[in-house]
């Protein structure tokens, strides 16, 4: 095994590959698939044959369920599914979607496995394996090869890669990925790594805010959600919309180490508490999210104070994404790993 | 809550108020005011703008609120959210003070 | 060599270019010989307020200022008029002295091009050429902005194929008009210094001019003694159903148009010598171009030259196509390959080969492909030869109509369009308001205008009508063909409305993107899938019968083909005072979904009761002259008892003679009639006459 790098600087230079074995794959079958998945997906259902969707399942009362990206694939549907336990999703499924509808779901978790590849030069690595069809690969499609599927998609802000394999050719797979990355400063990746990169750039975590008893209005997940349509949750969430909501997700960044639950303060009141944190090592700060009164849940408030056990921290808000990701530089039609020190770039931390 | 903050606030929320617009009426995306977001995104997910639609977003900026983007990758960098796009205007406004009560 | 020639055996017997680099082939091929540019600093309009100064115009009109619309019509005109004249003269068919050929030979003119917003309607700036240099017979326009003239290439060998005319000139014009650089400019995508196709900085320059071919049967050419120039063995057409501006990433829809033409000229990859790409030069389309092509080539992709002549000509635009198959034909006379111009340094993804200028190199062969594509995604190639074995007469398919579908002023389908009043039936009143998404799912409208929504919803219907769900392969084999008048009124107005409020460096990039006469084709096929056959031809009223007749013609001949979207699409402007008085006030839109009888392994019984329509014959003529075109729908005489339905009101757009077609279809479905004649013969291009059958 090759001396690898840490992966929270990693992502945010070169790539790391991760086993997402989190996720739960599941695929729909059938005349009615499109149907059960409008059902479920708390949006408008928009992709088309060859793309993806990040969509977002709810519960009843409105609070967030799942995350999922949707894979359309000619007439079949894959879901990739994070947050629920495989029994809670089961019978979310068995509540949810009628039984006399023409539909088969096949749950691949079991005979599948899924490979994450994040980092401004996942793309070369990916085309390095998967062939020059990777580079061009855009944001939201995905590609077969051989007995597995590229797609492209990540939470990290950086260019990602999920790659879906048989179960028992993944460790095959794994190998070669590193070995054809060292070159490319390939590391092992974690889920911890992830879940950083996801709360400096503002993706949503299911898994940690996503846990709180909120609706998507709370989390700025509206982008997500289509109040014209029927879906399961949305009954709940246009009942909570008929009233000003009172709380908003906010990102805040403080010198010193915050934790979740603590509470936030503006002018000696509580204001919010906090609901993700963690340090950034690319950064240098620790970041978090808040779910702050929406008077002041506002960027540019430098004032906030964070009660981490006995002491205040101060803390002040800001705009997310919190770096200028250096994806943002990098054209895979044009550059290369080994030739990253000619990419101009701003700095990486945004103030 | 001191009043200079209060009303910091309510200026930023005109100004996100007037985004929003732009973004409905110019850029004809389909979301009554309240369902975006502040921190949605404009491009890939979020909004779903595509690269035309950035092009447009520049133009608009520069003619509704006198902001000169650079329309090259790192013109794109400052503008990912909603409130990127407001961070923008507040720091072109912010500038003119400058400028004026600096004349 | 056998006589026994199929009637498909095309030959290139004269070129006339009019470019950046020269106003004749001649002078043209000089330049490349000698590795000139065309690219220079614009003259002819202000670049300050833009970061690019630079293109390729026409050297005689330099300065001229087409700051009006009736300006670029008449420059386009005068181009057009100057190569067209060239071409003819080269293949020994000028005015003077060949009277006596002229009266008994039909001509056709098919004219390519990407101009829109005109002061007049495309179709009569090309009637208007057409009578500049004596061709009265068939008139065809091809308006799929940068690919144009290539298709115009294809079509008009398929006139041939059809027996509509004898010679055929062939190719395209375009002007370069500020509005249009404010455009590019505006997407990003013109080059700072020149165009330098997959090499560095990336970014196009944008450049004009008109070019055309004379081609006819080599049975034709041969019995007058005319000096064949190429052989003209195939072409192919395709749609990346992708995105408004940006190619597939993939280039599947290139390699698609690549393989049909090849499949069209039965020739094998391994045969292709050299390819002169599209090569914009921009970062999205070289790698992605490269990507496709060298799937299409194959094994022995690594090895062919592949060339770029927009890095010398510019980017032609609607003339691109037509101009670069002349510089492939004379380049392969000589043994030459032409240079890619402006080449440094590779950009990663490129061909291996790409001839780096600034001279042509010494190379030997005997075929050539040459690839267009544009915006909208509708792509192109045509497949030219130096020698060929007679090509095996194909077996025609019959065609028959699988499906309708209808919206105009009665709302949708079939039903509302037999209880409509007559006038309402054949395009006039307006499109009572409806949602996309209710018959396409999951369709986003936003970017969608009125045009682009009557043709997707017309064509969703004509698919339901049939039965037919889009999915899988199918996908690859179903094209789309319209016949329109113009783009969107709506974005017309929104692109002039955004210039006259912000100038022309500040215009909306977002209406840009919708005038091109393609952008509905385009956005129609994207919604649905269709990744096959892509064109638009703006001839006039009664567009829509061309469109359908050209469709079947591509389906009862290929076999990479199994089902074609065809017809005809209006909009009306908001504001009737706005619009010229003779515009007609059609809105609406007429398609049918057209099927190949040839035992399809995935071919579903037609979901449609009662006895099969078939499209038994058709049939393009010169306007005027409908019995020629009858004589060829209908080559045995009408069937006893066949109802005519004629479609002659130039005030039904270019969708009202679709609509007297689905009436036709309509009335053998319900066995009022058991054979139908539906004709059209109002403008001053083309007559057409369709047969259909049970």
């Amino acid at each position: 095994m090759p001396p690898l790098a840490d992966p929270a600087i990693a992502i945010r230079e070169s790539v790391v590959v991760t086993r997402l074995d989190h996720v739960h794959l599941l695929r729909f079958r059938g005349d009615d698939a499109r149907t059960a998945i409008d059902t479920l997906c708390a949006g408008m259902v928009r992709a088309r044959d060859g793309q993806l969707q990040h969509v977002l399942l709810l519960d009843e009362a409105a609070h967030c369920f799942a995350d999922a990206y949707l894979v359309a694939d000619d007439e079949e549907y894959d879901l990739l599914v994070e947050g629920p336990t495989a029994d809670a999703l089961r019978a979310h499924l068995a509540r949810h979607l009628s039984s006399g509808s023409d539909v088969q779901i096949e749950d691949r978790t079991m005979t599948h496995a899924l490979l994450g590849l994040d980092g401004p030069y996942a793309w070369e690595l990916v085309s390095r394996v998967a062939g020059a069809e990777a580079i061009g690969l855009p944001y939201l499609t995905f590609f077969h090869a051989d007995d597995w599927t590229c797609y492209r998609a990540g939470k990290t802000g950086e260019f990602g890669y999920g790659l879906i394999v048989p179960r028992d050719a993944r460790d095959a797979l794994e190998t070669l990925l590193l070995e054809k990355g060292e070159p490319l400063g390939v590391a092992r990746g974690t889920l911890d790594a992830l879940d950083q990169c996801a709360l400096e750039n503002f993706f949503f975590n299911v898994r940690r805010e996503g846990r709180e008893p909120v609706t998507p209005i709370e989390l700025q997940l509206q982008w997500r959600v289509s109040y014209d349509k029927d879906a399961v949750g949305l009954e709940a969430l246009r009942r909570h919309r008929a009233t000003p909501v009172a709380t908003r997700l906010t990102s805040l960044i403080a010198d010193r180490t915050v934790t979740v639950g603590a509470e936030v303060h503006l002018d000696g009141e509580v204001v919010g508490r906090v609901v993700n944190a963690g340090w950034s090592a690319t950064r240098g700060d620790c970041v978090a999210l808040a779910l702050l009164d929406v008077r002041w849940a506002h960027p540019g408030i430098e004032t906030f104070t964070v009660w981490h056990g006995a002491s205040a921290v101060p803390a002040r808000s800001l705009t997310p994404p919190l770096l200028n990701n250096r994806s943002l530089f990098v054209s895979p039609q044009l550059h290369a790993y080994a030739t990253r020190a000619e990419i101009a770039m701003p700095p990486l931390a945004r103030q | 809550m001191t009043s200079a903050l209060e009303a910091r606030i309510d200026h930023r929320e005109a100004v996100l108020a007037r985004i929003r617009m732009v973004l409905i009426e110019s850029l004809g995306v389909r979301r009554t005011p309240d369902e975006i977001d502040p921190d949605t995104a404009l491009f890939g997910s979020g909004l779903g703008l595509d690269s035309i639609d950035a092009v447009e977003l520049v133009v608009q900026l520069d003619t509704d609120f006198n902001v000169q983007l650079p329309n090259d990758v790192f013109g794109r960098a400052e503008m990912r959210t909603v409130n990127g796009l407001v961070d923008l205007v507040l720091a072109a406004q912010a500038a003119e003070i400058a400028d004026a009560t600096a004349r | 060599m056998s006589m026994d020639c199929a009637p498909r055996d095309i030959v290139i017997t004269g070129l006339g270019a009019v470019c950046a680099l020269g106003e004749d082939c001649d002078v043209l091929w000089s330049a490349i010989a000698e590795g000139r540019s065309g690219i220079s600093t614009i003259r002819r309009f202000p670049t300050d307020a833009f970061a690019v100064h630079t293109g390729a115009v026409v050297a005689s009109a330099a300065c001229e200022a087409p700051s009006s619309r009736t300006l670029t019509g008449q420059l386009c005109h005068d181009f057009a008029v100057q190569a067209a004249r060239e071409a003819l003269a080269d293949a020994g068919l000028a005015d003077s002295g060949m009277a006596a050929m002229r009266s008994s030979t039909r001509l056709a003119l098919v004219f390519g091009t990407g101009l829109t917003d005109l002061a007049r309607p495309l179709h009569s700036l090309v009637e208007a050429v057409a009578d500049a240099i004596g061709i009265d017979g068939a008139r065809l326009t091809v308006s799929t902005a940068c690919s144009s003239s290539t298709g115009a290439m294809g079509f008009g060998r398929d006139l041939l194929a059809m027996d509509t005319a004898d010679v055929v000139v062939a190719g395209g014009a375009d002007v370069l008009t500020p509005e249009v650089f404010a455009g590019f400019h505006a997407l990003g995508v013109l080059s700072r210094t020149r165009c330098a196709p997959f090499s560095t900085p990336s970014g196009t320059t944008l450049g004009e001019g008109a070019g055309f071919v004379v081609l006819e049967r080599t049975t034709h050419a041969r019995a007058r003694g005319a000096r064949v120039r190429a052989i003209f063995s195939g072409y192919g057409l395709s749609a990346d159903a992708w995105h408004e501006t940006s190619p597939d990433p993939k280039g599947a829809g290139i390699e698609r148009a690549f393989r049909s033409a090849l499949a069209d000229a039965d020739a094998d990859a391994a045969t292709v010598g050299y390819v002169n790409a599209h090569g914009s030069g921009t970062e999205a389309n070289d790698s992605a171009e490269w990507l496709g092509i060298s799937r299409a080539l194959g094994p022995r992709a690594a090895e062919v030259p592949v060339s770029s002549t927009k890095g010398a000509l510019g980017h032609a635009q609607g003339a691109a196509g037509v101009l670069e198959a002349i510089v492939t034909i004379a380049a392969m006379e000589r043994d030459l390959v032409p240079p890619t111009m402006n080449f440094e340094a590779p950009r990663p993804h490129g061909p291996p080969d790409p001839v780096p200028g600034p001279m042509p190199r010494h190379w030997s062969y005997t075929r050539a492909v040459s690839v267009n594509s544009a915006f909208g995604g509708a792509n192109a190639a045509v497949v030219l030869s130096r020698d060929g074995s007679v090509r095996q007469a194909r077996a025609r398919r019959p065609v028959t109509v699988r499906g309708l579908g209808l919206l105009g002023g009665f709302g949708q389908g079939t039903e509302a369009f037999l209880s409509a009043p007559n006038g309402v039936q054949c395009g006039n009143g307006r499109v009572p308001a409806f949602s996309i998404e209710t018959l396409v799912r999951g369709a986003d409208p936003r970017g969608l205008d009125p045009t682009a929504r009557y043709l997707t919803a017309a064509a969703a219907l004509a698919l339901r009508d049939a039965g037919v769900v889009v999915r899988g392969a199918l996908r690859d084999r179903i094209g789309l063909l319209v016949g329109q008048r113009r783009a969107s009124p709506t974005s017309l107005s929104a692109f002039a409305d955004s210039i006259s409020a912000r100038g022309l460096s500040q215009l909306s990039a977002t209406a840009f993107a919708r005038i091109v006469l393609n952008a509905a084709a385009g956005a129609c096929s994207k919604l649905l899938s269709l990744r096959g056959p892509l064109s638009v031809i703006t001839s006039g009223p009664g567009s829509g019968l061309v469109a359908v007749a050209l469709a079947a013609e591509l389906l009862a001949t290929r076999d990479d083909v199994a089902l074609m979207i065809a017809g005809g699409v209006d909009e009306r402007s908001a504001d009737d005072d706005v619009e010229p008085s003779d515009e007609s006030r059609a809105d609406g839109a007429a398609c049918l979904l057209l099927g190949a009888e040839d035992g399809e392994p995935n071919a579903e019984p037609s979901a449609v009761s009662g006895p099969s329509v078939y499209l038994a014959g058709w049939g393009l003529a010169a306007a005027g002259q409908l019995p020629e075109a009858l004589a060829r729908a209908a080559p045995n005489g009408l069937p006893h008892g066949a109802r005519v339905f004629r479609a002659d009101d130039p005030t039904t757009g270019a969708a009202g003679a679709v609509f007297a077609l689905a009436a036709a279809v309509l009335a053998l479905r319900d066995g009022s009639a058991r054979a139908a004649l539906v004709t059209s013969d109002c403008g001053r291009s083309l007559a057409a006459a369709l047969l259909l059958t049970n």
